[in-house]
């Protein structure tokens, strides 16, 4: 290879890396049955490729997609080992009931799991397919979009290898640490005292916990003050992955090899020994696809991806430990008692530093494999472009679990505070506890002609799939026969015809009749059709030569999809009893007699959703530098499975029935913009997408409220509902007897005091109370979500940066429990730090500039009930990453007998700007328990 | 063309297998065609009926913001302040979208309703039980459905009537029928279970409808229909057009005749086949305590039984849930001490020793209902867990904390709520006969509950005294077993808005009103503790406001 082609690589992934032009890079549109040249295509779909994914280190394969495909709006979950997927979302949320996207992978449905923990190096592509056209045959599984995985193949070239490593550390991002001992204990003594205000006779009289001379001792170091996420974690943690690629092949035998290892290590600053462990994976992927051509009719491929994953844990860990260490006040105890054993008490039970060093550890070990197998007849002798194609796909999965736990005895003050004693590590048994498998068929028939100016490509494909899990348990809803639908039975028979015209009109129909053993039979298949055309006017006589325009396309599309899939459960057509109470007979000793009662009525018309989907885009290149994709859609979501609370009375005397009634409407806009230009040997880049949504529901069975403002129909999904907080109660709002004055309306949630938050009377009841929610902001998911990223070569080195941001979606504060200071033994954060206060003997007077309502060691109804108060804005932008790399030039390379070598630093997430990170210390996606992560990185790359 | 032949014969074939391929694989859960195959099965259907039915009132989901009734009737505090009864007693009063004191809902009397009839109709498809075991299971069930209707009866009025399970083909929109009809549904259920049900039932199945029982729900119904908030053709509200909605339409005393033959029909049959009687061995707080405690007891017509888990929780004092129950001086008043005089509490700061005194100058009923400060539980005699160290919480002010249904439990898990105890089908006549100007006849029945208690008899003949004295007697024998709030709403009682369930709710204070302690208590009084809240719209409960927006129902007045 040489400098020229290499330097020419490295700008193709780099000016690609939006995914906006990844069409350099791939030959046929990705999707199923047709091979479609993306210049000719009428579908919108947006791709990335596997190295551009590479450019982020992560160990989930869902943290690579941030910002890279428009139309793909992927939201960051935690960053602990082994669970750190981002949520996934195509074009916005188009249904309140399920909303799992279908994926798959080599043309082979899979689940989420297996798509997580593939390897970035092993990957060739990732798509999205967004309209109708794209989603057309994938009839009852396609309305929530579809993510179209096509991995790495070998090339009919000379055998290459290619070896890449890296190595770096990560860090957690944005922890929200709570105030200190001595900021505790002090407003503390304000909220233990303002929960005496109705026993001193509606008066605040100061009567503190804390003395003085225990405040003085938090302030100047001498009382207890435990930074439990200084004693829990460790600055920074490692990670690695490797990777081996063997490629090569001639016109026979093609072979694609792949062979990967990541290690992925928690926060936790604990050793990993026989006793104890940090949370940790470590993955190794082989992949092994091979192709083969024979006797000229046959083209056969044989595709194995398998992989184990070893996860390890301590064996007290995931949110119930990050909540120990959110919730457990600084001044409890210290991490080790005076008699040198564990603190502990019986209500903070559970201290965190003991938790991960002191109880021992669990693992789990997965092991997957996709098998799949393809071969292709070439009836080409019958009628030129005639061929048969089968292929089945066999994929399983399990999971066993095993684990090494001790248990240790509580200690406080030299005394011993509950019943548990130290005990020695025990090894449990190895037991599995989950499995599936999926095997799936296909079996195709197609032509591929082209007449002078006419050219069609069109098959025919039926699908057979059956998944078998081992338990499904809360799939069906409502606890009814729970576990025992553990098959998934889904027939789809469909088509694709695509004719073009001259290379400048395009027409295409699609269609797919699916089957899911969901619904009755007899009453169980759909028919969801699709048409779509597109218009390339650069292609007409009028614009051919044109040194303007290099490329531009109109499409347009429309059709029908559905979803199978309902969160209210499968089988809705069955009419099922549950286990419902016992009722005792009997004199001294009682007999239990288990009941059995009706669960939600039958229904037996029940049926798929369905989705129309418009789309309208445009394609262009201008001055052979400039692209930009355009795409505006709108999704009418019809017939969404809904619990029906509108037609019946109560005197029905049971549950409802689920119904085909819900209707949302869901639109908006994909754009990406890339821009690429040189000026002598410096070239750059400059690129950005953004994808823009926004839905209404439409129907929803909501039951008419009192009051209009109410309603959430009419509303986009996940719409807080709430009263509108209109300051606090101030002292002068109230009579010596503790009463509301008259004209202020009482609010409906138990006694109001000063300092309390005060509600808006909306509907003028003189009540505040339920019938006055109403719409208090925007719902999480953010309507706008944007990337834009910059990049450059010049001898040799290359670098880029990438950002990502999202806008639009609002924060309910009560979400993360920070917010709510004191409750259930719980701690306090610097938000508490503006309560509403008033003890003026105490020089304590915040009325005028409280931003907290006043303090409560109790639950307080009033106050921490959903409001505009605690409702608020979520934009953000991050870095998501940054990379300097270095090629080295030819010269050394063939003294090196080396045909690449680039070395790189990388950043992942290194700067986020956030309201919400600068007013509350929340970060803006992960804002409790394990966080998000920020890496930072270098490794090297070889080809021979 | 071969080729394509054989892959339409290999379309032809795949279709005919797909039919198979989707359709839903074997399972065991149970659907209709199942539950109702076996006597075995079926009775869990059975079970489940009774439990639906038999709950009410009661917090027996353990929902975390539960109460027990007396919480809201000014009998006990509150509770808790985030309970509902803490919003019901002293904030808003009964709301329409908020809570009533029917916890499980409106709705959900019909959810019990619901299998009752599913059961009453597949009970025939179950291939081996006997044609009399079926009649006696459709009679039981249709006792269940009469025991709902006069709870909501009571509750809400006027309430549509089911006599089948709907389907959702059905015509939903049923109105409320008017009062009158409503009562003479039960009356009729009642009369035709009568008839079928046993008299009693083997050990094993203790528990489910007798005779007894089924007139005991008749009789019920009637003295509500016979008291003044019924019993009138002015409601306590005007609802205009829909007034037959709230009462029966004139003031009838025939309808204490009926309450008065109801009762006596329940007592005759109870005593004579039931095998139930007012247990008195002369005993007062062993009798006392043993009617309203041990499990069926000679003295209970029915009872919900429940072992272990959550709605014991809200009654024994064991438990977090029971911690906010203090018992009220309001009600404390109504208490006799020991000899049948009245007891005084101190309205100023008295020591504390005149407390405990006073305390065990109390009448047998109080000391199996309460345990006092600093006093070990008078119902748990030498037992550890029930002492004054072992239930004592935190300081505060209540004049005692309740401990019924507890007499000699130990550590026992089970709790029986008693539904109906033959005290009540006396206490019935003994209202009804004093409202027919019959004082004999009223004092009588009366005296068997009154001296049962190891009180003097009463001997007061002028009806309104006597009124006031039976009135309190149901007090004092009920309490905590769901009577008061109703009583005193049916009664029309005066002062229910000043000192009942509205006005000053007073608890006696200790340690300069700081609460009372484990021990070392050196003073008390009695003062006030909150105000209730009282609004005429709470005689009866509003119907759910979403259930209102449908538009086929009328909401009460007031709402």
């Amino acid at each position: 290879m040489t400098f020229r082609e290499l330097s020419f690589i490295i700008f193709l992934s780099l000016i690609s890396f939006a995914g906006v032009r990844a069409q350099d890079t791939i030959v046929y549109e990705p999707g199923p049955l047709l091979k479609v040249k993306p210049a000719l295509s009428s579908s919108s779909v947006s791709t990335v490729t596997g190295a551009d994914l590479y450019k982020t280190p992560a160990a989930n394969i869902t943290n690579t997609l941030y910002g890279r495909l428009p139309g793909l709006t992927v939201l960051q979950g935690t960053g602990e080992p082994g669970y750190d997927d981002a949520s996934m979302v195509i074009r916005g949320l188009g249904t309140y009931d399920n909303r799992e996207m279908t994926i798959y992978v080599d043309g082979f449905q899979v689940t989420s799991h297996y798509f997580q923990y593939l390897s970035s190096s092993e990957i060739a592509s990732v798509s999205v397919l967004k309209d109708a056209a794209a989603l057309a045959t994938f009839g009852m599984r396609g309305a929530n979009g579809v993510l179209w995985i096509i991995t790495k193949r070998g090339q009919h070239s000379k055998p290459t290898i290619q070896f890449q490593v890296r190595s770096g550390i990560q860090q957690g991002m944005n922890i929200n640490k709570p105030l200190g001992s001595y900021d505790y204990a002090r407003l503390y003594n304000q909220a233990i005292s303002n929960d005496r205000y109705g026993v001193n006779g509606n008066q605040y009289i100061w009567a503190p916990k804390y003395s003085n001379a225990q405040l003085d001792a938090y302030k100047n170091g001498t009382g207890t003050n435990v930074d439990w996420y200084d004693e829990v974690l460790k600055k920074s943690t490692p990670y690695t992955d490797a990777n081996l690629v063997f490629s090569g092949g001639d016109s026979t035998a093609m072979y694609g090899v792949i062979v990967d290892y990541m290690k992925d290590q928690g926060l936790y600053d604990v050793s990993n020994s026989e006793s104890t462990s940090n949370a940790q994976i470590q993955r190794f992927n082989l992949r092994s696809n091979l192709d083969f051509n024979f006797f000229k009719i046959f083209e056969a491929k044989v595709d194995l991806g398998g992989r184990i994953e070893d996860r390890r844990y301590p064996s007290y860990n995931g949110p119930t430990l990050w909540s120990n260490m959110a919730l457990y006040p600084s001044n409890i105890y210290p991490v080790k008692d005076e008699s040198g054993n564990w603190s502990g008490t019986t209500i903070y039970a559970n201290n965190p530093v003991a938790s991960i060093r002191a109880l021992g550890w669990i693992s789990t070990h997965d092991r997957t494999l996709q098998a799949n197998f393809n071969l292709k007849e070439k009836f080409d002798f019958i009628t030129p472009g005639l061929y048969l194609n089968e292929a089945v796909s066999f994929n399983t999965w399990t999971r066993n679990v095993a684990s090494k736990t001790a248990t240790y005895a509580r200690f406080y003050n030299g005394v011993q505070t509950t019943t548990d004693v130290t005990k020695d590590i025990t090894a449990s048994g190895n037991s599995p506890v989950g499995q599936y498998d999926w095997k799936q068929a296909n079996l195709t028939a197609g032509y591929d002609r082209s007449f002078g100016v006419h050219a069609v490509s069109a098959a025919v494909n039926y699908f057979a799939s059956s998944f078998v899990e081992d338990w499904n348990g809360s799939l069906n809803g409502l606890g009814v026969n729970t576990g025992n639908n553990i098959f998934h039975h889904y027939t789809n028979l469909s088509g694709r015809i695509h004719y073009v015209y001259n290379n400048r009109y395009v027409a295409e129909f699609g269609f797919a009749y699916s089957g899911s053993d969901n619904f009755a039979p007899g009453h169980n298949k759909g028919f969801y059709p699709a048409v779509s055309a597109a218009w390339i006017v650069s292609n007409e006589k009028f614009m051919q030569n044109s040194p303007v325009v290099n490329l531009l396309k109109i499409r347009v599309s429309v059709g029908k999809t559905g979803n199978e899939t309902s969160d209210a459960g499968r089988y809705l057509y069955k009419q099922y009893y549950n286990n419902n109470g016992v009722f005792y007979t009997g004199n001294n000793s009682f007999t239990g007699n288990a009941g059995y009662a009706l669960s939600y009525i039958a229904n037996p018309d029940i049926f798929a959703a369905h989705s129309i989907k418009y789309n309208a885009g445009i394609d262009a290149t201008l001055f052979n530098k400039l692209s930009v994709t355009a795409d505006m859609f709108m999704d009418k979501r019809g017939g969404i499975i809904t619990y029906d609370n509108n037609t019946y009375l109560a005197t029905l005397g049971t549950s409802f029935m689920y119904k085909n009634i819900g209707k949302v409407t869901n639109k908006g806009f994909d754009l990406s913009v890339n821009f690429s230009d040189k000026v002598g040997k410096f070239r750059y880049n400059i690129g950005a997408m953004a994808s823009y949504t926004k839905n209404k529901i439409d129907y929803w069975g909501e039951v008419k409220p009192v009051n209009d403002f109410n309603k959430t129909t009419g509303l986009g999904i996940g719409t807080p509902m709430g009263l509108v907080a209109d300051g606090f109660y101030q002292l002068e709002d109230f009579n010596a007897d503790g009463t509301l004055k008259a004209g202020s309306a009482v609010p409906a949630f138990g006694a109001v005091q000063p300092g309390d938050i005060k509600y808006k009377d909306m509907d003028k009841s003189g009540y505040v109370d339920q019938n006055d929610i109403t719409k208090i902001g925007n719902p999480d998911f953010p309507s706008l979500y944007y990337s834009f990223n910059a990049g450059a070569t010049y001898a040799g080195f290359d670098c880029q940066i990438f950002f990502q941001g999202a806008a639009g979606g609002d924060y309910n504060l009560l979400s993360a429990s920070q917010s709510v200071a004191f409750m259930n033994n719980s701690n306090a954060y610097a938000i508490a730090d503006g309560a509403w206060a008033y003890y003026p003997d105490q020089g304590i007077d915040t009325r005028s500039t409280a931003t907290y309502p006043r303090l409560s060691t109790l639950a307080n109804t009033n106050n921490y009930r959903y409001s505009t108060f605690w409702i608020k804005k979520n934009n953000f932008l991050r870095i998501r990453n940054i990379e300097l790399g270095y090629s080295l030039p030819e010269l050394l390379l063939n003294r090196l007998h080396l045909s690449r070598c680039r070395i790189f630093v990388s950043a992942t997430n290194p700067v986020t700007w956030s309201s919400l990170l600068k007013d509350y210390n929340l970060d803006p996606e992960t804002p409790s328990g394990y966080p998000g992560l920020k890496s930072y990185t270098s490794g090297l790359s070889l080809s021979f | 063309m071969k080729r394509i032949a054989y892959l339409l014969l290999l379309c032809v074939i795949i279709g005919a297998c797909q039919k198979d391929f989707l359709q839903l694989p074997i399972s065991n859960s149970t659907t209709t065609d199942s539950v109702f195959s076996t006597t075995i099965k079926a009775q869990s259907a059975i079970a489940n009926a009774y439990q639906r039915a038999l709950c009410q009132g009661l917090p027996y989901q353990g929902s975390w913001n539960s109460m027990v009734q007396d919480n809201i009737s000014g009998a006990l505090t509150y509770g808790f302040g985030w309970t509902w009864g803490n919003g019901i007693a002293i904030s808003t009063g009964l709301t329409a979208s908020g809570n009533i004191e029917d916890m499980d809902g409106y709705a959900f009397n019909f959810t019990a309703i619901r299998q009752a009839y599913l059961v009453k109709e597949n009970i025939d498809k179950v291939t081996d039980m006997s044609a009399t075991d079926k009649a006696i299971v459709k009679a039981e069930m249709q006792a269940l459905v009469a025991y709902r209707y006069e709870q909501m009866f009571i509750m809400y009025g006027g309430v549509p009537i089911l006599s089948k399970s709907l389907t959702v083909n059905d015509d939903l929109n049923i109105p409320r029928a008017p009062l009158t009809e409503v009562l003479d549904s039960i009356i009729s259920w009642c009369d035709a279970s009568a008839a079928v049900l046993p008299s009693q039932w083997p050990a094993t199945f203790t528990g489910r409808m007798t005779k007894a029982a089924v007139l005991s729900i008749k009789s019920k119904a009637l003295l509500y229909a016979a008291r003044p908030l019924f019993n009138t053709g002015s409601p306590y509200l005007d609802l205009g057009a829909n007034n037959s909605l709230i009462c029966l339409g004139n003031s009838d005393p025939g309808r204490w005749q009926q309450a008065a033959t109801a009762a006596e029909a329940g007592i005759l049959e109870a005593e004579t086949n039931g095998g139930a009687k007012i247990i008195n061995t002369g005993n007062p707080l062993d009798d006392y305590g043993t009617a309203t405690s041990t499990p069926s007891n000679a003295e209970v017509l029915l009872a919900f039984k429940y072992e272990t888990g959550s709605m014991n929780t809200f009654y024994n004092m064991h438990n977090w849930q029971a911690y906010g129950n203090g018992l009220t001086t309001n009600y404390l008043e109504f208490y006799y001490k020991a000899d049948g005089t009245n007891q005084v509490w101190p309205t100023t700061s008295t020591d504390f020793a005149d407390y405990l005194t006073k305390m065990q100058q109390m009448e047998a009923r109080f000391k199996v209902c309460f345990k006092a400060w600093q006093i070990d539980s008078w119902n748990n005699p030498n037992d550890n867990s029930w002492s004054n160290q072992a239930l004592f919480q935190w300081q505060m002010n209540a004049c005692a904390v309740p401990v019924k249904f507890y007499y000699k439990a130990g550590t026992r898990s089970w709790f029986e709520f008693p539904i109906f105890r033959l005290a009540a089908l006396y206490l019935n006549a003994a209202e009804a006969y004093n409202e027919m100007g019959q004082p004999a006849e009223a004092l009588a029945k009366l005296n068997r509950v009154h001296q049962r208690a190891g009180l003097p008899a009463i001997t007061e003949t002028d009806q309104a005294a006597l009124r006031t004295i039976i009135q309190r007697e149901w007090a004092v024998e009920f309490f905590d077993e769901n009577y008061w709030l109703h009583d005193i709403k049916h009664w029309k009682r005066s002062d229910i808005g000043n000192g009942l369930i509205g006005g000053n709710i007073r608890a006696l204070k200790f340690n300069s009103q700081t609460g009372g302690k484990l021990t070392g208590n050196t003073d008390y009084e009695d003062g006030v503790l909150y105000k209730g809240f009282w609004a005429p719209r709470q005689y009866l409960n509003p119907l759910p406001q979403s259930e209102i927006n449908k538009g086929t129902l009328i909401q009460n007045p007031g709402y």
